[in-house]
């Protein structure tokens, strides 16, 4: 009845192991590559283009090239929205940040050994290990700049997690070992569904669609949402504030068990440099 | 089984149980509103509820202390825990420790009336 999402270094079968879980459990996997199709649909977003946000690692901390930064918004509402259905194995660390308040989602970190990850790596693509080594290291600093630009976390920071499991050198009996301790870690009481965290999880939800509706107004707001009532933290230029506001009421509003929507607005001092106020 | 459904309400805002007590007496349960927790607690000893609603945040007995109170009593009562102070923390505590469902005010009395009937559903009264 609960939410697992699990993430993983690459080359550390933590797919697979999310997959196997999910199996085991009889919950419904999805993960962040494979929700794609279902954001292109929606946004009319290409997928090859979804998929590069997904991976490339931004030029320099926060410089997203223009659009990037509305196309993980789009991910991750699709994602939060999936995530009302519970009974869900959820593989991959985009959205993960804002389901840190949900308790009956547990989190689970694959960390494997390094040498491990790298044979993996070579076996898979038949070469060399030196070649496995750059590409396994490349990729690993990658996904830190990724988390690190987005979300300004460390995604190997233990304390993200309520489980961490270290599969060593990524042999079999450590693959069951892995599975048989989530499987147990979510059959307890304290990841059970509730009241309360079935309300944080569809405020989550609920955010993240309104930050999709708003995205071409301003993609780095902050939404909150507590059952129908949103809170948009955004900024503007004083000139402008009123207008930015009603356009944002008038959007929001259009949306499903929004009731009531609160603006609040920090005017911008760079803005009113450069528009001479 | 009995007729009628008894439920024990505990919540130190006088407010909450003025409010709460009627809209549960009106689907058809019987209710006991107690706004001392110790009161609340020797009331808990003398009879078994079939429920018990409780804040959290109160001075000298808090909501965690009462479920766990409860659960010592008899485990078939359902505990409902109703806070104002809603935590990922607070929420596994309470469900690590037997409660039946949170609710994180302000909530709706509708709210309160579904989760009471889930309980009232899995202690085999129909309403």
């Amino acid at each position: 009845m609960s939410i697992i999402t699990i993430s993983a270094g690459s080359y550390s079968n933590g797919r697979q192991i999310a997959k196997s879980a999910a199996k085991r459990l009889n919950y419904e996997y999805v993960d962040s590559e494979n929700i794609l199709p279902l954001v292109s649909k929606e946004f009319g977003v290409s997928e090859s283009k979804l998929m590069q946000t997904l991976k490339e690692a931004p030029s320099g901390v926060g410089m997203f090239s223009k659009t990037k930064p509305e196309y993980i918004i789009f991910i991750e509402t699709l994602i939060a929205e999936y995530l009302l259905k519970n009974n869900i194995v959820y593989y991959g660390v985009v959205g993960l940040p804002l389901i840190q308040e949900v308790s009956h989602v547990c989190k689970v970190q694959i960390i494997a050994d390094l040498e491990g990850r790298i044979k993996n790596k070579a076996k898979l693509d038949g070469g060399s290990e030196e070649k496995a080594r750059k590409a396994v290291i490349k990729e690993d600093n990658q996904q830190k700049k990724w988390s690190e630009a987005v979300y300004n976390i460390n995604t190997t920071d233990p304390n993200l997690y309520d489980l961490v499991i270290n599969i060593g050198h990524i042999k079999d009996d450590d693959f069951e070992h892995a599975l048989e301790t989530i499987i147990s870690a979510v059959e307890h009481k304290k990841f059970q569904p509730m009241t309360y965290s079935l309300r944080c999880m569809k405020n989550v939800a609920m955010s993240c669609r309104v930050r999709t509706t708003l995205a071409d107004i301003d993609s780095k707001m902050q939404v909150k949402s507590d059952e129908g009532t949103v809170y948009i933290y955004t900024k503007a230029v004083k000139k402008k504030a009123q207008d930015k506001v009603l356009e944002m009421k008038q959007k929001v509003m259009r949306i499903e068990e929004v009731k009531h929507i609160e603006v609040f607005i920090d005017y911008d001092l760079f803005a009113k440099v450069s528009h001479g106020q | 089984m009995k007729e009628k459904l008894e439920i024990l309400l505990l919540d130190d805002e006088t407010i909450v149980g003025n409010r709460l007590g009627p809209v549960l007496e009106k689907v058809g349960y019987d209710v006991e509103v107690f706004e001392d927790p110790k009161k609340a607690l020797n009331r808990i000893n003398e009879k078994e509820f079939d429920i018990v609603i409780t804040d959290i945040m109160m001075e000298d007995v808090n909501g965690i202390q009462i479920l766990e109170e409860v659960q010592k009593k008899s485990e078939k009562t359902k505990v409902i825990i109703i806070t104002g102070y809603a935590t990922v923390a607070l929420a596994r505590e309470a469900m690590e420790k037997g409660a039946f469902d949170m609710i994180a005010k302000p909530f709706r009395p509708n709210d309160l009336r579904s989760v009471v009937a889930k309980a009232a559903d899995s202690l085999g009264y129909k309403k």
